[in-house]
């Protein structure tokens, strides 16, 4: 029985990702397949929607077992827990619209992520010079300079129109960087369709239990 | 029935026997061959073999003195062990961690013991203290960069649109980017507030909703400080739109169905001019002009593949943070274009405060923006210049040791 | 059927793809050996084995993360990419006492991560800690995932962080978090900030389409060996035609 669902799984998979592809090339609807491809995507909606709150709910379990179970940390995870839940409160009580749940997102959630966010540019530095004692070969250093070019050509310095480190900050982004970029970008997008290849044919099976 | 064979005694033993059944040796133990056994007086003359033994004379009798103490170097091995290479590996490396001396540093992880990090605290302290002094410090002001053909397109394509006329602005940037995004977006909104548009949010991610209504508040908030008359922008909010690239193609497709369910139910004087101008959405194309704001290079292809072929004389344009600029310049360039304007980071934002000369927050904070480059780039550079020149500055970790076959 | 608006552009995707897929297809069905000998050596994937190694050998755990990177969206590949890894390390570190910690930023990819762990154990008879989750949400946003993941990442018992899928920028953060307990670091990302960050902060990054190679290094999976043939047939192709557009443009034939 058990292989019997599989195989159901593995064809339902299939026949769905070759609907959607062909959609994106083929007019659908002279054989009537363009309404199924719609409900597909409609379902691939709700899900990723619902999906939000199975993750949520594994946040909750995972931090009252570590609460529970005393583990170390497990005072950051009553305090999450309580965050999340006075959250809720605030949303279901003023609505997603209100200006308590605004206030939350305001004074809260934004100040938090953006001092993240400049933690890490004083700790990208740090970790750049980290490097630079373990790894100094040529590339390393070509990588730095690189580096250092940008940082310092990202404007003109001291109202001087055009400084010799803006024009090579120009060039180096225009082309190697652009070169760079689209030779790696080739070879990811040959991964992607690697990837979605094996999907299509039944190799890949992320679904399968 | 198959059988097997002791290796010790040779006695045939069932298929399934765990012992023998004639000498009981262990059958699963290990898989042993029977080896040459070696004697301890093998390599010697007959008469040293005589005299060695307690009753010289008699060929039977034991050895005077037991084999450890007159041949150490000669070990018996009545059996071999026969195990696969995957074991020896095993044993190697058991054998290189009771062994110190064969450890190399690589081989072990430093203790648990968190090392204190003096030099990022002070290097924290120093970029947060400069750049506090350059946000304070009035008369430190840095050019603003030349304005590129992409900003000009945006004031441009803005500038033509009619009052009361739909605009769809995705604020698909997560919270962490708020800061540079709105300091980049904040005029080009700004802007179309001030001619009246009709304002349509949304985003393709969960934040997206609230991300909006910060925006639009900032916005109402500078206003009020700037003007003795207050504007109220005419926006909507259709929130978020759950699956990422399905989500923008099912948007595209439908828009209508998200915008009917955020349209007033009772239409006063203020709001039926919105309504009908929002009622007459009908698809993608209905919208005066597209805006992104995003800090995803993903997020911008995203919109340039599902959204942006359906488009026909409505422009897209792009609001970006520096690090997606590289990605998405090429879509700029491309001949057709497949973006008619684009603004990128604080400078994009600075460049455009300069054009319509209304709310300058990427200005007052540009200076710091540049002085913060700066520092980084000064900073690398004296670290570089220092580790090439002296390379004595703590010096390195060894090299990982290569790999010992068994 | 009709094509819809199909340009010389889509018709040439579309047949790029089906010849992707037929040559993956005719490799795989002509029985033809693959084998991870002829694989250049990506220094990573070396020193990863010797952590797995070291790891089980001192009662030490890995930490791995798949990333944040959906499926519905382009960053779809990587975090199916960054599962085979995840499937490659539960294999040969899992099955202990000090199962790996598995981390993620995104309902999807932890729920798949969940059902590989889960399914691993089952097929070898393998039982966790009862009511343990078997992978953990940290975060919906990129940065409340690196926040929520550094406890796992620099945790003592912690040997070795694996970071693989889909990052943005915030993997610097995770990334340094793991620097004072000495963890060993394996990160690797298809998205253009996180390579920036991967590459001025980690010795030998795994970087571009390295990725997508796990399931070749790591367990020799024959059809992900017949894909990276066919994407290095595919790489030379593009790249001949590339040069031979340039070639063309110059000599003003197109």
């Amino acid at each position: 029985m058990k292989q019997v669902w599989r195989t159901i799984a593995v064809i339902l998979a299939i026949s769905a990702g070759i609907l959607v592809l062909l959609g994106y090339f083929f007019d659908l609807s002279a054989w009537g397949l363009d309404s199924v491809r719609q409900v597909i995507l409609r379902w691939a909606l709700i899900l990723a929607a619902v999906a939000l709150w199975v993750g949520a709910g594994n946040l909750v379990r995972v931090h009252w077992r570590k609460m529970v179970s005393r583990q170390d940390g497990g005072g950051y995870s009553l305090v999450t827990l309580a965050s999340l839940a006075l959250t809720l409160v605030v949303i279901v009580v003023s609505g997603p619209n209100g200006k308590m749940s605004q206030w939350v997102f305001n004074h809260v959630q934004i100040p938090v992520e953006t001092s993240l966010l400049a933690l890490l540019a004083i700790v990208l530095i740090y970790a750049s010079i980290r490097v630079m004692r373990r790894r100094l070969n040529p590339f390393a250093i070509a990588l730095f300079l690189t580096v250092i070019i940008l940082l310092l050509g990202a404007t003109n310095w001291m109202g001087m129109e055009a400084s010799k480190f803006s024009m090579l900050r120009e060039w180096i982004l225009a082309v190697p960087v652009t070169a760079g970029a689209r030779g790696v970008l080739l070879g990811i997008a040959l991964g992607t369709i690697a990837t979605g290849v094996r999907i299509l044919v039944g190799f890949e099976r992320p679904y399968e239990e | 029935m198959a059988e097997q064979d002791c290796p010790i005694c040779g006695q045939a033993n069932p298929e399934k026997s765990e012992t023998c059944q004639k000498c009981g040796a262990n059958l699963y133990w290990a898989e042993i061959e029977p080896g040459e056994v070696i004697s301890p007086l093998a390599n010697k003359s007959p008469q040293e073999q005589d005299e060695a033994r307690i009753l010289p004379g008699i060929e039977d009798s034991l050895p005077a003195v037991p084999a450890a103490f007159t041949e150490p170097s000669a070990p018996v091995h009545p059996y071999r062990l026969m195990v696969s290479e995957t074991q020896k590996n095993y044993v190697a490396l058991l054998e290189k961690m009771t062994h110190p001396d064969q450890i190399q540093p690589a081989d072990l992880q430093a203790a648990a013991v968190r090392k204190p990090r003096y030099l990022l605290l002070v290097w924290g302290i120093l970029l947060v203290g400069i750049l506090s002094f350059s946000l304070f410090w009035d008369e430190l002001q840095v050019g603003i960069p030349p304005i590129p053909a992409e900003v000009l397109a945006v004031n441009r394509s803005i500038s033509k649109i009619p009052a009361g006329a739909p605009v769809l602005v995705a604020v698909d940037f997560q919270p962490a980017y708020t800061a540079e995004m709105e300091m980049a977006s904040e005029a080009v909104i700004d802007q179309l507030v001030a001619q009246g548009t009709n304002l349509v949010f949304m985003s393709t991610i969960p934040t997206g909703f609230w991300q909006a209504e910060h925006l639009i508040q900032k916005i109402k908030a500078d206003r009020d400080l700037v003007e003795s008359a207050p504007v109220n922008p005419n926006y909507y909010n259709l929130g978020f739109i759950s699956g990422g690239a399905l989500g923008l193609a099912n948007f595209v497709n439908e828009p209508y169905q998200f915008i009917e369910a955020q349209l007033p139910t009772e239409s006063s004087a203020s709001t039926a001019g919105q309504s009908a101008s929002l009622g007459n959405v009908t698809s993608i194309n209905d919208f005066s002009v597209i805006f992104v704001l995003t800090e995803d290079p993903d997020t911008a292809r995203d919109w340039l593949e599902q959204v942006q072929p359906h488009l026909r004389r409505t422009p897209l344009m792009m609001i970006l943070s520096a690090q997606a600029e590289p990605m998405v310049r090429p879509y700029l360039e491309m001949q057709p274009a497949k973006i008619q304007g684009m603004l990128v980071g604080i400078a994009g934002g600075v460049q455009y405060e300069s054009l319509s000369n209304q709310v300058q927050t990427a200005r007052e904070n540009w200076t710091a923006s540049v002085l913060g480059n700066i520092l980084g780039g000064l900073v690398l550079g004296v670290a570089l210049t220092a580790f090439l020149v002296f390379q004595r500055w703590n010096p390195p970790a060894a090299p990982a040791a290569k790999e010992k076959k068994p | 059927m009709s094509f819809i608006e199909l340009n010389r552009v889509g018709i040439a995707g579309l047949l790029f793809v089906l010849a992707f897929a037929a040559g993956f297809l005719s490799l795989l069905g002509s029985g033809k050996k693959l084998s991870r000998d002829r694989l250049r050596t990506i220094p990573a994937f070396s020193r990863l084995e010797k952590a797995l190694y070291q790891a089980t050998e001192g009662g030490k755990c890995i930490h791995i993360s798949p990333g944040r990177g959906g499926l519905f969206n382009l960053p779809g590949a990587a975090t199916l990419a960054g599962l085979r890894f995840l499937k490659g390390i539960y294999l040969s570190a899992g099955l202990s006492d000090r199962p790996p910690i598995v981390s993620s930023g995104e309902p999807f990819v932890d729920i798949l991560s969940t059902e590989a762990v889960e399914e691993i154990q089952r097929a070898h008879d393998a039982r966790h800690i009862p009511g343990e989750p078997a992978s953990q949400l940290t975060g919906l946003t990129p940065f409340s995932f690196a926040g929520g993941a550094l406890s796992a990442v620099a945790g003592q018992d912690v040997t070795a962080n694996v970071f693989a899928g889909h990052f943005g920028s915030e993997i610097g953060l995770m990334i340094d978090a793991a620097d004072p307990s000495g963890a060993q670091v394996f990160a690797s990302s298809e998205n253009f900030a996180a390579q920036a960050v991967l590459s001025a902060t980690v010795e030998d990054p795994i970087l571009g389409e390295e990725l997508f190679s796990a399931g070749a290094y790591l367990q020799g999976e024959p059809d992900v060996l017949a894909s990276m043939l066919i994407e290095d047939i595919a790489r030379w192709s593009l790249a001949l035609v590339i040069l031979g557009g340039i070639v063309l443009r110059y000599l003003g034939v197109i």
